[in-house]
């Protein structure tokens, strides 16, 4: 057992340190003030995390100009992302937990953006590696946001379901906030209707670094 | 200590424990905190230390999150529990601090289930506060966060636009599920902390009770030291005190030593005056003495006119009396010396009284008195006593009641009388005299004291014989007492011992003593006593050298005479080569030139056999002891007794005869 000293405190007839005057006024407002600090913080960090990013208007077909493979079989299921978003690594878990509910059901491509002027090397990141070990989905490249344009994706992990037809079923985030995995509307909506045909909703809010400038979509629109 | 203190030492020891075991949980809340912090940057810029848009990125939020709002909530715990350990509110900030910490965690690390296994290890580690408000208090905290993110912030917990409002339950009651154990390792361990807190209590309270016996006896001690030296101070003064007093006693017995030495000296010489003095007037008294008896017994004497013959008998007396005075003053000087010895020998009381009767029956005779002397009782035939001293007693006792008794009678009573302090004589002197009153009575045995100065001069006397007969009374083991009323006479009283009487015979018979010395007072027998013997008298006196010579001569003795011991030592010598030996040397032990003493044992030396009779004015016991010790064979004082001289000198020349 260790032996501290309490010095420059007071104590009781037990050697229990108490607080007193001043000291005591002090320290309540220090802890006070220290509480709405914290929670203050906290609620900003909370407010960080819920809060969706740029969500432009989504196609409700699939674009034709599109590079990326459709399955006219079933169902197709593409998500943008963002080679170095840590927020991404929350939507790829929820998406590898997707698709091993789906099974074959969902034909499913992840697309990294490549910025212009940046080497395909930039574009390799662990998240590139862990979306290539999710089993049935393709891993491309999006140079310059085009295909996020295309479909309407403004942030890292937004996801979109095409049916069989190209028709969009549902677009938005797979995850309940920024960067944060658990259950979620956006798996939740994808997973009963592949499996149960049942749409719970179109569209969720997606959580993620901006793919583009928003400004510059804004001036191509 | 009783129950009620021992309870409250154990709280107080219990509390001290607690004390110090949250303060050790709040510095290691302290360390942790920072740990935290510093970890959850390092990951945070692991993770996500960027946020991008494009290729263009800028510091992650989360970065900014966990260094500033994880330094926030860092901050106060860290404080209070380096400043403030020990305190309720220190461990209650820690508490919060820590859960706020696993939300923090949480969120930085992106919601993974695995991080919220922070949560369950922080309230494993607030538990080490043993305080279950502290674990109520991070549980709180815990399902308000849920609550106020369920109400505000739905999605991003439940994963649900709108909760239920049970969700937060959901998630708390897995908290609650671990504080539940929590508690119960914390109640488990209070017991635990108690029960050592009462064994230390009990403990300290042995030990007080130790160091309070420790402390009594040493305090015991040190009053006892401090006793001890204001003892030993004291022993110390006592000390010096009786070194002081030793050397004044050494002083003391220095100053007493010498007095002692000077007394002793001063007696000495006292001694050697009054032997010297009686030697120097025994001598001339010897030829005074000796003449008058000389002029006495002339022939024809009697034809001389009466008046010559009362101033011979006066001259007679008065010298027999001057001799008696100067045997007094000796004996008593002896006496009070302590230098006085005297016999204890085989003697016959009877013939001491018979003696006694015989010598004062004249005087009683010349005034007419009737002097009796009676035996009530039988009287032991031998006493073991000194004879010569009882007589001188009983004589003076004798002649004080004949001379102070003018008419009547003067009777001596002998008895016996056996007590278990032993057997006694006791001889009443009763006469019909004057008496004496209590007061005269009372200075009767003081040394030159009588009843009165008018005695002195109406009876004359020295005021001895009465201070020596109880002196001598007393060396014989007993006293003298008197009874007396003026006008009826007086009653001395005589005791002594006699020793043991194993198989002596009683008689009440006064007999007549055996003559040692057959009176043959006829002037032929005399004359025929010492016919044809040969005497060397060694003698330095002219007077007494005549005398003896004369009183020899008469008796038929032929005498050598020699002036001092060393000529009569010479001269015995020569006759004895000669082969014609002296039959007897008279031998005076004080002379010029060679002692007596010294010739006699020169004498001795040369294996003179030959008798040799002391003659010494010297009249003690100690003095014919010491002739004696010489190499004498007998012993004569003067004055010269005529008769006794020469009844002496007979019986060693028949003696020499006989052989």
């Amino acid at each position: 057992m260790l032996h501290h000293t309490t010095s420059n405190s007071h104590t009781d007839h037990a050697g229990r340190p108490q607080a007193c005057g001043r000291r005591g006024f002090g320290l309540r407002a220090l802890v006070t003030f220290w509480t709405l600090a914290v929670v203050a913080g906290m609620a900003c960090l909370w407010d960080y995390e819920s809060a969706p990013g740029y969500t432009p208007p989504q196609p409700d077909k699939w674009p034709t100009s599109s590079k990326i493979e459709r399955n006219p079989a079933g169902f197709t299921l593409v998500m943008f992302a963002h080679p170095h978003c840590p927020c991404t690594r929350a939507s790829l878990g929820e998406l590898h937990r997707l698709l091993s509910r789906t099974g074959s059901n969902v034909h499913a491509t992840v697309t990294f953006l490549k910025p212009v002027g940046v080497d395909v090397s930039w574009c390799m990141t662990d998240l590139w590696q862990k979306a290539k070990d999710i089993p049935q989905v393709r891993v491309t490249l999006d140079p310059d946001a085009r295909e996020a344009r295309l479909f309407g994706a403004g942030v890292s992990g937004h996801t979109a379901l095409f049916d069989s037809s190209g028709n969009r079923v549902f677009s938005g985030g797979i995850t309940p906030s920024r960067g944060h995995e658990g259950n979620n509307n956006g798996r939740n909506t994808i997973e009963r209707y592949v499996l149960q045909g049942e749409l719970l909703r179109s569209t969720t809010c997606a959580y993620g670094c901006p793919l583009y400038p928003v400004a510059t979509d804004l001036e191509q629109k | 200590m009783n129950g009620r203190q021992l309870n409250v030492s154990a709280s107080d020891i219990l509390n001290a424990d607690l004390n110090e075991l949250r303060c050790y949980t709040d510095r290691l809340f302290g360390a942790l905190m920072v740990l935290q912090w510093l970890a959850g940057i390092v990951v945070v810029f692991v993770i996500s230390p960027r946020t991008w848009q494009g290729a263009a990125s800028q510091t992650h939020p989360h970065l900014w999150a966990a260094l500033l709002l994880g330094g926030l909530i860092t901050s106060l715990p860290v404080l209070l529990a380096w400043f403030r350990p020990g305190f309720p509110s220190t461990r209650y900030v820690v508490a919060a601090a820590q859960v706020l910490w696993s939300s923090l965690l949480i969120h930085l690390m992106g919601g993974r289930i695995e991080t919220h296994f922070h949560i369950f290890g922080s309230l494993a580690l607030l538990a080490f506060y043993r305080d279950w408000k502290v674990l109520v208090m991070a549980s709180a905290i815990v399902a308000l966060d849920h609550i106020v993110r369920g109400v505000f912030w739905p999605y991003s917990v439940y994963g649900v636009n709108s909760s239920q409002e049970w969700r937060w339950l959901e998630h708390t009651a897995w908290v609650v599920f671990e504080d539940v154990f929590l508690l119960i390792g914390n109640h488990i361990s209070m017991k635990h902390l108690k029960q050592s807190a009462q064994q230390k209590a009990q403990l300290q309270q042995s030990r007080q009770l130790i160091e309070d016996e420790v402390e009594k006896r040493t305090s015991e001690l040190q009053i006892a030291n401090a006793e001890l030296k204001d003892h030993a101070e004291e022993a110390d003064i006592r000390e010096r005190e009786m070194a002081r007093l030793v050397e004044e006693s050494a002083h003391l017995a220095d100053e007493y030593a010498a007095a002692k030495v000077a007394a002793e000296a001063a007696a000495e010489a006292k001694s050697q005056f009054l032997a010297n003095m009686s030697h120097e007037i025994r001598t001339p008294m010897t030829a005074i003495i000796g003449f008058t008896d000389v002029l006495l017994e002339e022939e024809g004497l009697e034809n001389a006119p009466a008046e010559r013959i009362a101033s011979f008998a006066t001259i007679r007396r008065n010298a027999e009396h001057l001799l008696c005075v100067i045997n007094d003053i000796l004996d008593l000087s002896k006496i009070e010396a302590g230098k006085f010895q005297i016999e204890h020998i085989d003697c016959s009381p009877h013939e001491i009284l018979y003696d006694v009767k015989e010598l004062m029956q004249i005087r009683a005779d010349s005034k007419g008195l009737n002097w009796q002397v009676e035996l009530d009782g039988p009287l032991p035939e031998t006493i073991h006593s000194d004879p010569t001293r009882l007589r001188q007693i009983l004589i003076n006792l004798a002649g004080n009641a004949i001379k102070f008794t003018e008419v009547g009678s003067v009777t001596l009573v002998a008895r016996m009388m056996k007590s278990e302090l032993g057997n006694r004589l006791i001889f009443d002197m009763v006469d019909t005299g004057i008496g004496m009153t209590d007061e005269q009575c009372q200075n009767l045995f003081q040394p030159f004291q009588q009843a009165d100065s008018s005695m002195s001069r109406k009876f004359g006397g020295t005021g001895l014989g009465l201070a020596i007969s109880k002196r001598f009374a007393e060396l014989l083991g007993g006293d003298i007492n008197v009874r007396s009323q003026p006008g009826q006479g007086s009653t001395f009283t005589l005791v002594i011992d006699i020793g043991t009487l194993q198989n002596v015979e009683m008689s009440n018979q006064l007999d007549k003593p055996q003559p040692k010395i057959v009176a043959q007072d006829t002037k032929n027998a005399r004359r025929k006593d010492l016919e044809n013997s040969r005497i060397l008298l060694v003698e330095d006196g002219p007077d007494n050298q005549r005398l003896i010579t004369f009183l020899l001569t008469k008796a038929g003795a032929s005498v050598t005479t020699a002036e001092n011991g060393l000529i009569g030592r010479d001269l015995a010598l020569e006759a004895v080569e000669k082969g014609q030996p002296y039959d007897v040397i008279l031998m005076d032990m004080q002379m010029p030139v060679m002692d007596g003493y010294t010739a006699t044992q020169a004498l001795r030396e040369h294996d003179y056999e030959g008798p040799i009779v002391a003659l010494t004015a010297h009249a003690l016991t100690e003095d014919r002891q010491k002739c004696l010790d010489a190499g004498c064979d007998e012993f004569a004082t003067k004055p010269v007794n005529r008769t006794q001289l020469i009844e002496t000198v007979r019986s060693f020349v028949n003696s020499v005869e006989c052989v």
